[in-house]
């Protein structure tokens, strides 16, 4: 597992003072199963769904770590690595909790 | 419905302790690494799946017949959709009608859930012009390695 950038590794290294025992669950679910799929771990779609690191276009999915924070990461199975495009606590607003 | 909660080791060390709860509610039990169960009486989980089934077979009888409609009307359920681009929108729907179409006649629900769930995490991030604009990248694919973090703790 890698950082796609230097704000990647800072995000990262914020979670990692802040909630370190999730931080962890998340490495270690990542790691073992990149693309399971359930309610906290899913590809993102559209645009956002594929994304260039070092020039190669991957898959980009969302981990929830805790209610609010969030790992994004692209997926390159050539290099065998999972690159950390952002981290950190997700979207300011929430959302509406129909059509969960 | 209410939900009660309570921990799958407090279930299985008392059973007996927890089904009188089902008589009004269903109960999750939490498991701390795994996904949690959910105890539902039979008639309760019946009417519910056989509640769904109708729905969303209904809707696909609408999506085959005025399908902008059925758009329409699903599209009215899922307000984060505004976060999307514009061009984005149509496709959500449009997929997320399909799988309801297939789910309804299959009985299989869950990629419909999954399908969901992604497009509305994508939704979540397009709150957010900043995030969406960085995770839209190119990444130079420079960063450092990452540890896990308990071995970091160690």
């Amino acid at each position: 597992m890698r950082a796609a950038d230097r704000q990647a590794y800072q995000g990262w290294q914020r979670l990692l003072t802040a909630i370190p025992d999730n931080l962890d669950r998340a490495w270690t679910a990542l790691t073992s199963d990149p693309r399971h799929v359930d309610q906290r771990q899913h590809p993102l779609k559209g645009q956002l769904g594929v994304v260039k690191v070092g020039g190669a276009p991957l898959e980009q999915w969302q981990y929830e770590v805790t209610g609010a924070g969030r790992i994004w990461y692209a997926i390159d199975d050539d290099a065998r690595t999972l690159w950390i495009t952002r981290a950190g606590a997700g979207h300011p607003k929430q959302t509406d909790t129909r059509g969960r | 419905m209410s939900v009660q909660s309570f921990s799958y080791s407090s279930f299985l060390r008392g059973p007996s302790q927890v089904l009188p709860s089902l008589t009004d509610a269903d109960v999750i039990l939490e498991r701390r690494d795994e996904e949690n169960l959910i105890l539902s009486r039979a008639e309760r989980f019946e009417a519910v799946a056989t509640g769904l089934r109708i729905a969303a077979r209904s809707l696909a009888i609408l999506a085959r017949r005025h399908r902008d409609l059925a758009e329409e009307a699903l599209a009215e359920e899922l307000p984060w959709l505004t976060w999307l681009p514009a061009e984005e929108r149509l496709t959500c729907v449009r997929e997320l009608l399909a799988d309801l179409v297939a789910g309804a006649d299959t009985g299989l629900l869950i990629p419909f859930a999954r399908n969901l769930a992604s497009w509305r995490s994508t939704a979540e991030a397009w709150s957010d012009p900043q995030l969406a604009r960085e995770l839209q990248g190119p990444f130079d694919g420079d960063g450092p390695t990452l540890d896990r973090p308990a071995g970091n703790l160690a």
